[in-house]
Formats: structure tokens, sequence, C-alpha cells
């Protein structure tokens, strides 16, 4: 890819930026986030209150011992909403330019197809990951200003890049899935299919090829597609949970990790073909 | 040397057969009208030629160069029907999209785009939202994404869509100033009479078959484009 190249696929990706700044459901989510939030901290520190008998004799809060800790809860739902904005922006990529008639105007200029999808991929992942830092952020001040204690060590940066990565595989997954469906449909197909996948991926992760494919049976195989053809994102999920906590999961990681990097480009190959190949 | 050339060019819709082994070639420096009824097959032989559609069969070049590669869009300008841009984008930002596509450093944008923007008399709708303008205003903008860059080819959908008469008189003399300095120009339309003063030759499309590529002088010795046009359409 030569710099013009790069150039105008930043170009696209800027233009995504600016486009999903606008984007009301963007801005109601942002507002929601900061309710839940406090609705978390509040929660937890009443389920703490409440079982503060427990943690009064030497046992662990039961939170504790299920979650891992206060700010575990937070992130998981900080995930869950991250995956969700990545699905609904990835799904309206590209279809908004269809609804505001600009897909023609950019597509006649001189610009590969490719360059154009990679900078609306690149620019959503951008934004969401925008999203992601601010939203962890407002938490650990939240969760500092209520309990004197400041979330920021080294896990949860390491997890951050990991998490990232999940991100990435949702808005590919969403605009493939946008390219058949309209914006609404898309949006419930793509969260079922990355809720399948996620299944899949911590019911096989730990175990064999040979069980994997033993007693097959229609849900079973009903995973096994997104497992093996989608990058795996419950499994990159999981990485970086068990980054936060400690402890993470038996995994064969150059093997997840040659898988990412293949399902990833074939996911965009697929996605580019699809493209190119549509009425715009 | 030929600024288009389009060999066989078969495209269907479903089983609605829009072309039908269409083959013509636009000379460079020409002025060109492709004309035909509604649903003719001349904005969809445009949207093959720009690759914004895929054809089932045949080739397009444009200035020798096969329509997939995008260099061959590096100097066209193209224009739809009705132009349409992000709504929340102002005139300027509009039309530095554009600038980044062209080849020139980002220290002309800013020149460029005041003069696209004089040559439309759209100077004063600056810093205005694109939401916030008439059909014939965008359409103007539209028009001066045109001039942005360095552009032998322009490409145009029915280029007197939205505008009033002084917009129409405008590019007019926009147009014959293109042509006067070499540029190629692409009209689909099918207003008769102002393809018939500005053109050099058109073809004529009727269920996605090219009819006929004429020159204007050779139809208005036969009685003028208009009914020409009537008659070979009618046959």
């Amino acid at each position: 890819m030569n710099t013009k190249r790069i150039q105008n696929s930043w170009v696209i990706a800027q233009n995504t930026i600016l486009k999903e700044l606008r984007n009301k459901t963007l801005i109601g989510l942002a507002i929601f986030t900061v309710i839940i939030i406090f609705i978390i901290n509040g929660s937890l520190d009443y389920l703490y209150l409440k079982t503060s008998d427990m943690t009064a004799t030497g046992g662990a809060s039961p939170i504790d011992t299920f979650f891992g800790s206060k700010f575990s809860v937070f992130y998981t739902m900080i995930n869950f909403w991250n995956g969700l904005l990545a699905t609904i922006i990835g799904v309206g990529a590209i279809q908004s330019d269809r609804e505001h008639g600009a897909l023609y105007q950019i597509l006649a200029l001189p610009i590969h197809k490719l360059d154009y999808l990679l900078g609306r991929v690149v620019g959503t992942w951008l934004i969401v990951v925008g999203y992601y830092i601010a939203s962890m952020l407002l938490g650990i001040i939240i969760f500092a200003l209520f309990s004197s204690k400041i979330e920021l060590d080294y896990p949860l940066f390491l997890s951050f890049p990991v998490t990232t990565l999940a991100i990435f595989t949702y808005i590919l997954c969403a605009m493939l899935i946008s390219s058949f469906l309209n914006r609404s449909l898309a949006l419930i197909a793509t969260m079922f299919t990355m809720w399948v996948a996620s299944i899949a991926n911590s019911s096989f992760a730990t175990i064999s090829i040979s069980e994997i494919f033993s007693e097959m049976g229609m849900l079973k195989t009903l995973g096994i597609i997104p497992h093996f053809l989608l990058p795996r994102a419950g499994t990159i999920n999981n990485i970086a949970s068990g980054i936060l906590k400690d402890s993470l999961p038996p995994l064969n990681y150059p093997l997840e990790a040659t898988h990412f990097l293949l399902s990833t480009a074939l996911l965009i190959f697929i996605n580019y073909k699809i493209f190119s190949a549509q009425e715009k | 040397m030929y600024a288009i050339e389009a060999t066989g060019i078969f495209k269907n819709y479903g089983r609605t057969k829009a072309i039908l082994g269409l083959s013509l070639s636009v000379k460079k420096g020409s002025c060109f009208g492709l004309i035909g009824p509604n649903g003719a097959g001349k904005t969809t032989f445009l949207k093959g030629l720009l690759d914004l559609v895929p054809v089932d069969a045949g080739q397009f070049k444009i200035f020798s160069i096969d329509k997939a590669d995008p260099i061959s869009r590096r100097k066209v300008a193209f224009l739809s029907e009705k132009f349409s841009f992000y709504p929340y984008y102002t005139v300027y930002n509009t039309l530095k999209f554009y600038c980044n596509f062209r080849q020139m450093p980002e220290t002309d944008y800013s020149k460029a785009i005041e003069a696209a923007m004089a040559k439309l008399d759209i100077t004063a709708l600056k810093d205005r939202k694109l939401n916030q303008l008439s059909k014939g205003q965008l359409q103007r903008v539209g028009i001066a994404s045109l001039f942005i860059g360095e552009i032998d080819l322009f490409l145009i959908d029915e280029p007197f869509y939205g505008l009033d008469p002084i917009g129409i008189k405008d590019l007019k003399i926009l147009l014959a100033s293109l042509t006067a300095a070499g540029k190629t120009i692409f009209i689909n339309s099918h207003i008769l009479s102002e393809i018939e003063q500005m053109c050099d030759e058109v073809g004529i499309i009727n269920n996605g078959v090219l009819l006929e590529q004429i020159s204007i002088s050779d139809v208005k010795s036969r009685g003028g484009l208009e009914d020409y046009f009537y008659n070979l359409i009618k046959k």
C-alpha cells in the first residue's frame, strides 16, 4: 500500500470519527454509561454493606469471590457496552453513507474500495476505543471518589489493548452483516452472531479439536462455524478479563494468535469482496 | 486518443436488462451527450464507468486505463443527478473533502476551494451547512466540487437538475469554458435543447441499447436533435 492510499484511508477514518461524533446514539450511550457507572458503584456498595457480616468474620465478600473485585464488575459492564457500541457504529458506518447519498460521491473519487473500507473500519475502531478509554477513566474517577482507591494498575493497561482486538472483531462482523440487512436487523443479527460465537469460544476454548467435533448436534454445529471462521472475540475478552484477575485461561496462545490474524484477514477480504460486488 | 471507451457492456438488475452490449467511445477534448428516455440505461452506464456498479460483461476504459484501477479516476470529476453529501458538513468542508483526493498539496486547498466557490458564486455560503441550503444551492456546491483539482474528464448526470435559469446559464458558460480549454465532458441528460447547444456528439440510448452515436452537426443537418431523437426512439 503506497503513501497516497494510506492517506486516502486516513481521510476516510477521520471522516468516520467526525460523522460518529454527531451520532445521537453515541451521545445517548455516553450519557447512559455515566448513569450505569453510578448505578454499578451504588449497587455494589450496597451489596458490600449487606454482606459485611461475612467479611467481618474473615471471609471474602461473595462479590469478590464471584467477580474478583468491584472494579471487575464495572469492567465487564464496560466491555459489554463497548461491544454494543462497536456493533451499532459498525452496522451504520457504510449504511449512513448510502443514506446520505455520499457513497457515490466518495467512490467516484480516485480511492480504492479497500482503502475506503479500511478507513471506515479504522475510524470506527478509533472512536469506540476512544469511548472505551473515556468510560474507563470516568469509572476509575468515580470509584476513586467513593472508595478512596485508584484502580489504575498495570493489569488494566495490559488488558486494554487485548480488549481493543475484540472491538475490531465486532466492527468487522457488523459491517459484513450490514451488507445484507438494514440497520436494525443487522444490529440484532450481529449481536446474536457475536453472542453465539462468544458462547462457542468459551465452551471450545480449552478442549481438544477431536472433542469439539465429537457428538455433533445442531447447537454444536451452530457454534463451531463462528468459532472457527470468525476471530474469537469471546476468547479475547476472556484473556483480557484473565489479565485483570491475574488468572489467564489455559490456552494455546500462539495458535489463538495465528487464528486471530488469519480469521481477521479472511473477514476483511470477505467484506471487501462483498462490498465490491454490490450496487452502491 | 479516447477519454472513454466502453466495449460490449452488459448489465442486468435481476431479470431486468439495463444495458445490452453497449459500445461507445468519447474523444478526448469533446463534449459528449448521452441521451435517452427515462430508464434507458444512462445512469447505469455512468455508474458502471465509475465502477460504482459491477457490470456483467464488457470493458470500460478511462484514458486507456481499466476502470477497475482507481488511478483511472485521478483526473475525473463526477456529479450525480442530485448532489448529496453529509448534511452537517459546511460548504467549505465538503469541498475540502474533495481536495484530499486530488493531486494537490495541502497548502493549496484553501486557494482551490475559494476559486471553485467563486466560479459558482457560492462564496457567501462558505460556512453554511449543506442541510441549510436550497436544492439549487446544493447543486451548485456539487458543481463546485467538479472544479477541485486538475480535472480532464467531467462526468455529469443531469446537470441542470434543480438549477434556476441563472444557474443553468452559469453552468452552460462554465461547461463551454471547459470545452474551450480542451477538457472532455460527458453529459447524461434528456434536456435535448441544452445538449444540442453544448455537445459535439451524442449517443442515443433506449432500453439499454445504443441506437446511434452521431455528431451534432449531422443531427442539425437532419432537422435538429429533438425530431431526430423522437423519430429514432419511436421507430
